[in-house]
């Protein structure tokens, strides 16, 4: 299967006396949609943070395209591929929908010490900003400011800005968060569309939407990773049924 | 036929600027002193307010200490003339990097801060200063000093005359107002604009959001240098209640009664604030009372300022 793009070995995060991230190992291989699941509290948001460099572990080693960045800081990584989608919606909301998407594409152009160019007139950012809505699905929505965007739309967005920055690996935390199910599929939609072109760690909470699209799944149960495999696998174990899926299949 | 009902709209606001363009011009053919005079007092305010705006309304850094760098700029000027150095090509750059020195390290520290700490330190800078100003004896202390005459223009041109002085201070001001204008619409002032919007998502998207406020501080000081520079020349007075809070607080009056991250917003509240004040006071000594209700209403029934309420903002939200 060649050399994974994310490879994260033993980590181990502890906040007191309570081991968040107890020895996980996990790889994304390229072209893969790796799914991360698990009860309230499993450890997944922690887990996201150590990879995208907010959170330092206690021990353990995180490789990204064959270099170890355990230590490097978030800019750093952000910069060399990682794509971040936060749990909560994080846009700025008095921008319209094209220049939050202009802002990421900036980030990417080096430094933005640059005082008298006029940002919005620039071609090939302009194109590339359009492409990046289209691709979300919000083509049409480029003049509407992002606070007066559904909740929807407004994750739509989000995944607009993080392909904006051309990352390698997407690091999804629950991007179906708060959505109903049109919303939802709607998202489930955009990623299947994505999986093509892209590498995705999925932390999601919705089973129909990491179904729908996961290669392989992994359950993290206090800090564990208590199986991993793909999805057959996963829907039958009986570990994880009594573990984390027994009440909601309704089938035990 | 759709284009032609936008039409209107457009040449509404040409009309509206053509005639202040036009009332500007007709204050120094008029002549009357008085009326030059105010007019060139509210465009250098324009001018310090603007620079003001790029920090609070644009950068979303509420400063309460910006008269500092008008002050600063303002006692350049002053000593500089005071030591024989009557030349404006030089003494007004002087002012700029006199104040941008200084904002560089009142700005570092500062903007370790955020919210009510960052007015309250830039408070405190701005104070020091003042005292410090307030112990200069031999640039005249507490009392101020005065200063002989106006600067003059590349070697010859003198500023005594009341019109060529309001001329000069029309044209620096629309040149700032220019130059603020590219400036807001960059990519850098994309970055300005996107960390007072969200500073933390700035950051996660790569932004090293200090250095961008850092830039944005000093910049600011040095145009509020400029204007301070003009006030001398205007007052040919220097006192430390140039630099006073008051001052400071002055010019955020300014800034919020116009319209606050807007370019034409600041001057229209200038206009407005200096104007309103010569009206009112010649009807009652006591105008603060009738001013202040006033201030209120607008902060409270029009969010975006005189400007935003020309825009018709109010209504679209």
């Amino acid at each position: 299967m060649g050399e994974p793009l994310l490879e994260v070995r033993r980590l181990v995060k502890t906040f007191g006396a309570m081991t968040v991230t107890a020895s996980v190992d996990l790889t994304v291989h390229p072209g893969e949609i790796h799914a991360v699941i698990g009860p309230n509290g499993a450890g997944k948001t922690t887990l996201v943070a150590q990879i995208a460099g907010e959170l330092p572990p206690d021990s353990g080693s995180i490789r990204f395209k064959g270099k170890d960045v355990t230590r490097s800081p978030v800019h750093a990584r952000s910069r060399s591929g990682m794509g971040r989608l936060y749990q909560l919606t994080s846009l700025f909301p008095g921008f319209s929908a094209r220049d939050n998407v202009l802002l990421a594409l900036q980030a990417r152009n080096g430094h933005c010490f640059r005082f008298w160019k006029d940002a919005r007139r620039d071609d090939s950012l302009n194109a590339r900003a359009l492409e990046c809505l289209e691709l979300a699905g919000l083509a049409r929505a480029g003049d509407v400011r992002a606070e007066r965007l559904s909740h929807g739309e407004q994750r739509q967005l989000e995944v607009a800005m993080v392909m904006a920055g051309r990352p390698r690996l997407m690091l999804l935390d629950e991007p179906t968060a708060g959505m109903g199910a049109e919303e939802t599929s709607k998202m489930v939609g955009l990623l299947s569309r994505l999986r093509e072109s892209h590498s995705m760690l999925l932390v999601e909470h919705d089973l129909e939407a990491v179904y729908a699209l996961a290669d392989r799944i992994s359950v993290l149960v206090y800090g564990r990773v208590i199986a991993s495999g793909g999805v057959e696998e996963i829907r039958s174990d009986p570990d994880v049924r009594r573990a984390y899926l027994g009440e909601d299949e309704g089938e035990s | 036929m759709k284009p032609l009902l936008a039409q209107p709209s457009t040449w509404t606001r040409v009309a509206v600027l053509a005639s202040v363009a036009g009332l500007l011009i007709l204050v120094p053919l008029w002549g009357q002193p008085f009326y030059v005079r105010l007019g060139s007092r509210v465009m250098i305010y324009a001018m310090a307010a603007l620079s003001l705006d790029l920090l609070v309304g644009y950068g979303g850094m509420v400063s309460l200490g910006h008269a500092a760098f008008f002050g600063v700029g303002a006692y350049t000027v002053g000593i500089l003339a005071y030591h024989g150095t009557m030349e404006g090509l030089v003494a007004w750059p002087a002012a700029m990097g006199a104040a941008a020195l200084l904002a560089l390290p009142i700005g570092a520290v500062s903007l370790r801060t955020s919210g009510a700490y960052f007015i309250m330190i830039t408070l405190a800078f701005a104070q020091m200063l003042y005292y410090l100003v307030f112990s200069l004896e031999g640039y005249g202390g507490s009392d101020g000093m005065p200063m002989a005459s106006r600067n003059v223009l590349a070697g010859g041109l003198g500023l005594d005359h009341p019109a060529g002085f309001y001329a000069l201070c029309a044209v620096l001001l629309a040149g700032v107002f220019a130059v603020c204008r590219r400036l807001v619409r960059s990519p850098f002032g994309l970055v300005v604009t996107g960390i007072r919007e969200n500073e933390r998502r700035m950051r996660s998207l790569g932004y090293a959001t200090y250095r961008y406020k850092l830039a944005c501080f000093v910049l600011s000081a040095a145009i509020a240098a400029l204007a301070g520079g003009l006030m001398a020349n205007q007052t040919l007075y220097l006192s430390p209640s140039l630099m006073h809070w008051t001052q400071s607080g002055h010019l955020l009056v300014m800034v919020i009664l116009g319209g606050m991250g807007t370019c034409t917003g600041p001057l229209l509240g200038a206009c407005a604030l200096l104007v309103g004040e010569e009206v009112l006071s010649s009807f009652t000594e006591h105008w603060m009372i009738i001013l202040g209700p006033l201030l209120i209403l607008v902060v409270l029934f029009a969010k975006g300022g005189l400007y935003g309420w020309l825009r018709g903002e109010g209504r679209d939200g």
